[in-house]
């Protein structure tokens, strides 16, 4: 049984001691970031979103708020797709942190990826930026320090590979388990349709429907394992998504925590994760997301997860903000004109998680909720 | 208040431009108020009452409604000031405006059957973004058929004024940006894959 005690949280600024892991999770309903403590002052950031508070990229925020220098204690910034809702402020992130090594799923190694990225950043600077801007940005910034040797070496995640360790004590690494080949495969293809879309008026990419490619992360500090399912969705074919991960994993150790893939919805949920990869009624996390009339988690999500653990938690309400204008008159055209207009993202919250690292008796998980931060079942209509 | 010789001078012209033209749609650009109308110039020859009765008759209907009386010129002394609707002629006061209120640029990011959905910014880097769904029927027939998911779209909402008539407008439309050419995207696309190839990767 995994020992938590959970808190409404008071203490946002104090940072973990040197023989703590933390997992703090940010997710404001449209982006997600997390910040790994892997101990001895040694952080990572998977994915990133903005601050609404100081238009930063959130990891960016919480490492000085906490009084961490990103520049020399950022190992990774990793990106685990480029879904816009993952990757904004992504490069200034990575710009701040000159110790880390960029890591990205493998597919960004092809000649379409870097074709597309070529071809759609002339679209301009868009309102809101977009997830080719932020990778043209970071293949600039990876230009530059290919100059200088003092600067890691970038890396491709696939499923297996070793993206970061620590040997000394408390020893920690850092696993990529997905894309697997086949969905590495499947992706560039599917780029490579998106090719030539860019001569058109279209000045964004069109969403690739399912993150067949998405980096997932088994994260493991002396014993404790974490999970980190990005947006890795599932697929009948066992060589894709979920299924591909478990059987390149199953009868490994159990995870003890889990980041619950996109964002608690269904087509990313499979028995076989909950059975053959995590430990029974472990700690699991997720973040809202909010596009047009889409909410996850839906009250749907909500139960179904609360079925396989109950100490599930969401950083905010799926609920997008009420729309307001200074002017009347622009807030009665609004509404007369629209048939629904919505402030996305509307709600933000910071779930932080803290663990001793011990090797004696296993240490209790602090769940400290932050900002709009619940637990999961709070989202259920009454 | 114009002074008083140029107005002559502008009815007359006017007139012989009406007359011309028969142009009598033009009267609708007229802008009509009720304040006094000085005909002193008439006893000096230079406007005649039967011109000026024909010439009214059209607008002074058009006041009536304004005023709920019915005021003709034939009835009007000619002599010193009279109170009626004056015609302003000086074409270059005719004149349309827009006050914009608030511009909001944004991309489609959804688009379905019968409507779309876009996000907006009035700023580029407004944070918290504005999410709205609007029918296809708010875009011209020509935007409706490019407005697919990734295009950029403009929103104005303002007042329009013509004529003094203010109306209040919401405008949507599909932003049309020059494309890159085909050599810019085969140079870009070269750039990155040699940046990308220049980088020691693990």
């Amino acid at each position: 049984m995994i020992s938590c005690v959970e808190s409404r949280g008071n203490d946002a600024y104090l940072p973990p001691t040197e023989g703590e892991v933390e997992i703090s999770i940010f997710g404001p309903g449209y982006g997600e970031c997390i910040l790994v403590h892997l101990g001895l002052g040694d952080w990572i950031a998977i994915d990133s979103c903005i601050d609404p508070a100081t238009r930063d990229p959130i990891a960016l925020s919480y490492l000085n708020a906490i009084c961490i220098d990103p520049e020399t204690m950022l190992r990774v910034v990793l990106a685990t797709h480029w879904d816009d809702d993952h990757v904004s402020g992504l490069a200034q992130l990575f710009r701040s942190a000159s110790a880390a090594k960029f890591v990205c799923s493998s597919i960004m190694r092809s000649n379409e990826f870097s074709a597309l990225v070529g071809s759609w950043r002339l679209s301009g600077f868009l309102p809101g930026g977009s997830g080719v801007d932020e990778f043209a940005q970071i293949i600039d910034e990876l230009g530059q320090r290919a100059k200088d040797s003092r600067y890691p070496t970038p890396v491709f995640a696939s499923e297996g590979k070793l993206i970061w360790e620590r040997a000394s004590s408390p020893s920690a690494e850092v696993r990529a388990l997905s894309p697997s080949n086949a969905a590495e495969v499947a992706a560039i293809a599917r780029l490579s349709m998106l090719m030539g879309e860019s001569d058109k008026l279209r000045r964004r990419i069109p969403c690739i429907e399912n993150n067949h490619a998405c980096v997932v992360l088994s994260i493991r500090i002396a014993g404790i394992y974490i999970l980190l399912g990005g947006d890795l969705q599932c697929r009948a074919d066992r060589a894709f998504g979920w299924l591909a991960v478990v059987d390149g994993n199953a009868g490994r150790e159990l995870h003890e925590l889990y980041k619950i893939p996109h964002h608690g919805s269904a087509n990313a949920d499979h028995d076989e994760v909950w059975s053959k990869l995590l430990r029974p009624a472990l700690p699991a996390v997720t973040t809202p997301y909010v596009n047009g009339r889409t909410r996850l988690p839906s009250p749907e999500d909500c139960r179904r997860i609360l079925k396989r653990t109950t100490r599930a938690y969401v950083t905010a309400s799926p609920a997008p903000a009420k729309f307001r204008d200074r002017d009347r008159t622009v807030e009665k055209t609004v509404r007369e004109t629209a048939k629904c207009v919505q402030l996305v993202p509307g709600r933000f919250g910071h779930i932080r998680l803290r663990k001793k690292i011990s090797s004696e008796d296993e240490a209790e998980w602090e769940i400290a909720l932050f900002g709009d931060a619940m637990h999961l079942a709070q989202l259920l209509p009454i | 208040m114009q002074p008083k010789a140029k107005w002559i001078d502008d009815f007359w012209k006017f007139r012989e431009e009406l007359e011309e033209e028969r142009a009598v749609s033009r009267q609708g650009e007229w802008l009509l108020l009720p304040q006094t109308l000085d005909v002193a110039e008439s006893e000096k020859g230079t406007l005649g009452r039967a011109d000026a009765i024909r010439f009214f008759d059209g607008l002074i209907r058009v006041a009536e409604d304004l005023e709920g009386e019915s005021p003709r010129l034939d009835s009007m002394p000619l002599a010193g000031g009279m109170t009626g609707p004056r015609a302003h002629i000086d074409r270059q006061s005719f004149h349309e405006s827009f006050g914009c209120l608030r511009k909001y640029d944004g991309i489609i990011f959804r688009r379905e059957s019968d409507t779309f959905w876009a996000r907006l910014w009035e700023h580029p880097l407004d944070y918290p973004a504005i999410e709205a769904e609007f029918d296809i029927g708010e875009l011209s027939e020509s935007d409706q058929l490019i407005a697919l998911e990734g295009t950029p779209i403009v929103w104005t909402i303002g007042y329009s004024d013509e004529g003094g008539t203010r109306k209040r407008q919401s405008i949507l439309y599909v932003r049309r940006i020059r494309s890159a050419s085909s050599e810019e995207v085969r140079q870009s696309e070269q750039k990155i894959r040699d940046i990308v190839c220049g980088i020691a990767w693990e």
